[in-house]
């Protein structure tokens, strides 16, 4: 019969109780659909890198014999290691995308990266149509999203212009990579077009030239061994000081995954934390008005014989059972629905063969976790009522024992307005309740905020990168070919900027991280900014770094730090002198005159210009490819689209989540305040004037959660946008108008709210309100 | 006729401040099973103390209150809250009906603590209830919510009644047959029925009437010939 009576107030509480059901729903949902989507993602990641085995290490830097792999092979903790050639080629003479002209003419020349293989056993391709690679077989395997653009299919040819000589080849499959989850055909590119470039694997023999070809070294090796005692003896047995060993956290398709997965669960944890909270706080606010109503109950049931520990479980039940099952029905709804919604923008950036939702532990540990808490703190609201003998219990609760506080004793007071003291008296003494409110607004304030950040950084983000960072309209992108009297040549010609890009690796307080060293020549395209977005000119003396990087390695300006050109093993200790702001390729930027000093040949990567280049330039021989900035600009604007679902997602949170926290507590100190409205009713007051007495109490706890929330959306975002990668840079801008609507919009969820409870003044009967309880 | 329940010297003392109040001073007196006990006294005499320290509702301060031989003042909480659950059933003068249960379940409610009940439809029908059954308090008038009272205090089949003012709340008409009621449980069905009121005319129904004031006990007399409760007039 307990039960019964469990239900039936759960009926005739509702309101309260749907809005903690709501909260632990919504937080659930969140949790466990991030959860799924972040683990899966993880998931998909792992087994596409086991079932093909992507390689531990990747050695570079010189001409490997077969000799050098043996050798390798022996190391104890090795399993494998092969030979591989990286170059970057072009495909030609293709006819494109018929059903779109333009394009097809811009993509008359795709960039390509090209492996040719000595064998394969080591990250392997998976064939997706066509035929496996066989090492002594003619062709080519081709990326299949390439593929499927460019309308290629298994049987027809392609030719490939690598080396200044074109090499036609049958297409024999169609395959994805492990090395190519994530890859882009520029750096400054964010969201890939895949299919306007591609990569494709060969044999080795198909390489034009002859000798020795393979400047890489693949590695796989057994994953219980020690890895750095691996790298090391790598190190020993080669003896080579240029060759350079990368492992999987230092490829950039790896490492970019492996940060959106980062990503991804840390928003796992950030959200559901706001909910649960609320949730918490309802369940406070409820059980504590609910059990200090039923104290006649309580104090009934134990006169008739109900044992202490029945009561108390009868009660805590009210709280186990709302949120297990809003736990349970939002961890469900959050698994079916999240990870298909986020699962489109992750389809467009990274390539895997599956794509699996799959829950960890943690989800887990989250609803035992809500459920328990929830429990508990029901548990703790009736507690107090429990602790006395029934002959006490069965009395109403002798009046609280109001103290003046130190404001009601100041003069200021007694000049106040009834109503102001009437509110002020009503919030000291209803402190639970109107934490939950501050809490409440703020929360809504601060995904508001957030949302609305979010949105301005990413609008921001191309408009910084092309208009600020770089004033070019076109990037010159010269090819492995080019040698440097060419680029002075093309330079002199369009009035160009030359630019200098290569890999290196920078170590200090004993991190190491790949980064770009940037060396800008004469001009004034290039523009950098200093941390607070303020133009800087380059130092002459010593490096600028970019401020991710130093954060990344926990270095500040006056710092030293130590770096190499890959393939170079002449290390530079040298000191950072400023820090500038850059959204991607993070590393180091230095004059040409800095980088003689170093004693380094300036061999320009890029040429800037604001002069118009034709479009055929791309055919020379010296040029791998001609950007045009509007174009990339357009590109980024686009690819930024799909973060509009994300601002939708958080607008809708604050809203739903602003909403059912003050109804809640509308509805509970409507309750609450009842015999007093009704005595204020009698006394005359008009039901104006009350509805304004209580909106007055609302538009204070609105404006100070507002005041509480702003910073913490600040503070949000920043988070946000520092979890997004290291090799990215994304300034949280708000926009005044964006704090604008995010007040607006919390005012208006609390007027909104205000206007569903104010017909409620009129609904007092004075009579029944003011006659005696029960 | 056998004793159920004895007092001895019982004290009941409160603590305000410095002062202390005795709700119940010395008291001493006996009651024997099946019979109909009035406890009479103006408001604040101690008569609600008595009657919470014979249900094992409150802890007394000093004395021994003995239940057919056992003292309940060396018991635990837990075993009183047996003790309350297998002899006590409680009448209140507000009913205290849980008022989200129908009739039908507020005395299925007794179920839950204790396999051997009376089957509530039976309760119910024995304080003329059959009709009302399922109907929520709130629906109900005073003295059918009462009688709800009696049947859900009933049900468990106790040894002991006991009554806080159990017609304060209702009018005469009502309050007679509540009291009808109650006489024959004790005259029919055996059970001891211990009845708080301050209104003297019921010490005519009673076979014993115990008065208290000011904490103490004034008088306990006997009632040889109890009139019926129907024959009551106040």
């Amino acid at each position: 019969m307990l039960n019964r009576k469990l239900w039936r107030d759960l009926w005739y509480n509702k309101t309260q109780f749907l809005s903690i059901f709501l909260m632990a729903f919504l937080g659930l949902l969140v949790f466990v659909g991030l959860d799924a989507e972040s683990h899966g993602i993880e998931k998909s990641g792992d087994t596409f890198y086991e079932a093909y085995n992507l390689a531990d290490f990747w050695i570079k830097g010189c001409y490997f014999t077969k000799d050098d792999a043996n050798k390798i092979m022996e190391i104890d903790g090795v399993n494998q290691a092969e030979r591989r050639l990286h170059i970057e080629g072009k495909a030609e003479h293709l006819h494109g995308t018929d059903s779109n002209a333009q394009t097809a003419e811009e993509d008359n020349e795709p960039y390509m990266q090209l492996e040719f293989l000595d064998t394969q056993n080591i990250s392997q391709m998976k064939v997706l149509s066509g035929e496996p690679f066989q090492e002594d077989r003619e062709g080519v395997w081709l990326d299949d999203k390439f593929a499927t653009y460019q309308k290629l299919t298994v049987g027809d040819t392609l030719t490939i212009k690598v080396n200044n000589t074109e090499i036609t080849e049958p297409i024999r499959g169609t395959i994805i990579h492990p090395e190519y989850v994530y890859y882009t055909s520029e750096s400054e590119e964010m969201v890939p077009s895949y299919g306007t470039f591609g990569c494709a694997f060969l044999s080795g023999k198909e390489f034009p030239g002859a000798g020795n070809i393979y400047t890489e070294i693949l590695v796989d090796t057994d994953a219980d061994k020690n890895q750095e005692q691996i790298k090391e003896k790598i190190k020993e047995i080669m003896d080579n000081p240029d060759i350079i060993i990368m492992d999987r956290t230092q490829m950039l398709s790896f490492s970019t995954f492996d940060a959106e997965i980062e990503q991804h669960k840390m928003m796992t944890f950030m959200f559901p934390m706001i909910f649960l909270l609320i949730a918490v706080l309802g369940i406070i606010t409820t059980m504590t008005r609910m059990t200090a109503n039923q104290r006649i109950q309580i104090g009934t049931l134990k006169a008739l014989g109900f044992s202490r520990g029945r009561i108390t479980r009868h009660y805590m039940s009210y709280g186990f059972w709302i949120s297990t099952l809003g736990a349970l029905l939002g961890a469900v709804t959050g698994y079916y629905t999240l990870p298909a919604l986020l699962r489109q923008s992750m389809q467009t950036t990274y390539v895997l063969p599956v794509w699996y939702v799959a829950i960890s532990r943690n989800s887990y540990y989250a609803v035992i976790i809500e459920v328990a808490v929830s429990t508990w703190v029901s548990f703790m609201a009736c507690r107090k009522e429990l602790r006395e003998v029934p002959a006490e219990t069965l009395k109403p609760k002798p009046p609280k024992n109001m103290k003046h506080s130190a404001l009601e004793k100041s003069k200021m007071w007694l000049r106040m307005s009834f109503q102001t003291q009437w509110n002020i008296r009503d919030i000291i003494r209803n402190k639970a309740r109107t934490s939950m409110g501050i809490v409440g607004v703020a929360g809504c304030t601060m995904l508001l905020l957030c949302a609305f950040g979010c949105y301005d950084a990413f609008q921001a983000f191309p408009a910084w990168l092309y208009e600020d960072l770089m004033t070019a309209k076109a990037t010159i992108v010269l090819s492995d070919s080019c040698k440097q009297g060419d680029a002075e040549e093309y330079a002199k010609k369009y009035k160009g900027q030359m630019i200098e890009e290569e890999a290196i690796e920078l170590t200090a307080n004993g991190k190491a991280k790949t980064g770009t060293l940037t060396t800008v020549d004469d001009g004034n395209l290039m523009h950098f900014q200093n941390q607070d977005i303020k133009e800087i000119e380059l130092n002459q003396e010593g490096i600028m770094m970019s401020a991710k990087m130093a954060s990344v390695l926990g270095v500040k300006a006056g710092d030293f730090v130590k770096w190499h050109v890959m393939g170079d093993d002449t290390w530079q200790n040298t000191r950072i002198t400023q820090l500038n702001r850059v959204p991607s390729s993070q590393g180091i930027t230095i004059s040409r005159e800095q980088q003689k000093k170093l004693n380094y040949d300036f061999r320009a990567t890029k040429i800037l210009t604001n002069h118009s280049v034709p479009a055929d330039i791309s055919d020379d021989l010296q040029v791998q490819t001609l950007s045009d900035a509007t174009q990339l600009k357009q590109e980024m604007v686009d690819s930024m689209k799909v973060m509009n679902l994300m601002v939708v997602i958080l607008v809708i949170a604050a809203a739903v989540m602003g909403i059912v926290v003050l109804h809640n507590l509308g509805v509970l100190s409507f309750i609450e305040k009842t015999r007093e409205i009704a005595t204020l009713k009698v006394l005359g007051f008009r039901t104006r004037k009350i509805r304004g007495i209580l909106q007055m109490q609302n538009i204070w706890v609105t404006t100070f959660g507002i005041l509480v929330g702003l910073p913490l959306g600040y503070g949000f975002l920043l988070m946000l946008c520092n979890s997004v990668s290291d090799s990215m840079d994304i300034v949280p801008v708000i926009t005044p108008y964006s704090y604008a609507l995010a007040i607006a919009g919390t005012y208006a969820v609390s007027i909104l709210v205000n206007m569903m409870l104010s017909g409620k003044v009129k609904t007092i009967d004075m009579v029944d309100a003011l006659k005696g309880t029960e | 006729m056998k004793t159920l329940i004895e007092f001895k010297e019982v004290v009941k003392e409160y603590t305000r401040g410095e002062k202390t109040f005795y709700a119940l001073n010395h008291a001493s007196f006996q009651i024997g099973e099946g019979e109909m006990v009035v406890i009479l006294g103006p408001s604040g005499a101690g008569k609600s103390t008595l009657l919470n320290l014979l249900g094992g509702m409150d802890n007394a301060s000093g004395g021994q209150i003995l239940f057919d031989g056992a003292d309940l003042t060396t018991y635990s909480d837990d075993a009183l809250t047996d003790y309350r659950a297998r002899n006590v059933g409680v009448v209140f003068q507000f009913y205290n009906l849980i008022p989200t249960l129908t009739a039908y379940e507020n005395v299925a409610l007794m179920k839950d603590i204790e396999e051997d009940t009376l089957d509530p439809a039976e309760a119910l029908r024995a304080v003329g209830l059959e009709q009302q059954m399922h109907q929520f308090p709130s629906q109900m008038s005073g003295g059918e919510q009462q009688r709800t009272s009696i049947a859900r205090a009933l049900a468990k089949n106790p040894r002991l009644l006991l009554c806080d003012e159990p017609t304060g709340a209702l009018d005469t008409d009502t309050g007679r047959e509540v009291l009808a009621l109650l006489q024959q449980m004790s005259r029919e069905k055996k059970k001891t029925v211990v009845m708080v009121t301050h209104n003297s005319m019921f010490a005519e129904i009673a076979t014993k009437v115990i008065r208290v004031k000011n904490g103490r006990i004034a008088s306990v007399t006997e009632n040889k010939e109890p009139k019926d409760a129907n024959e009551v007039n106040w």
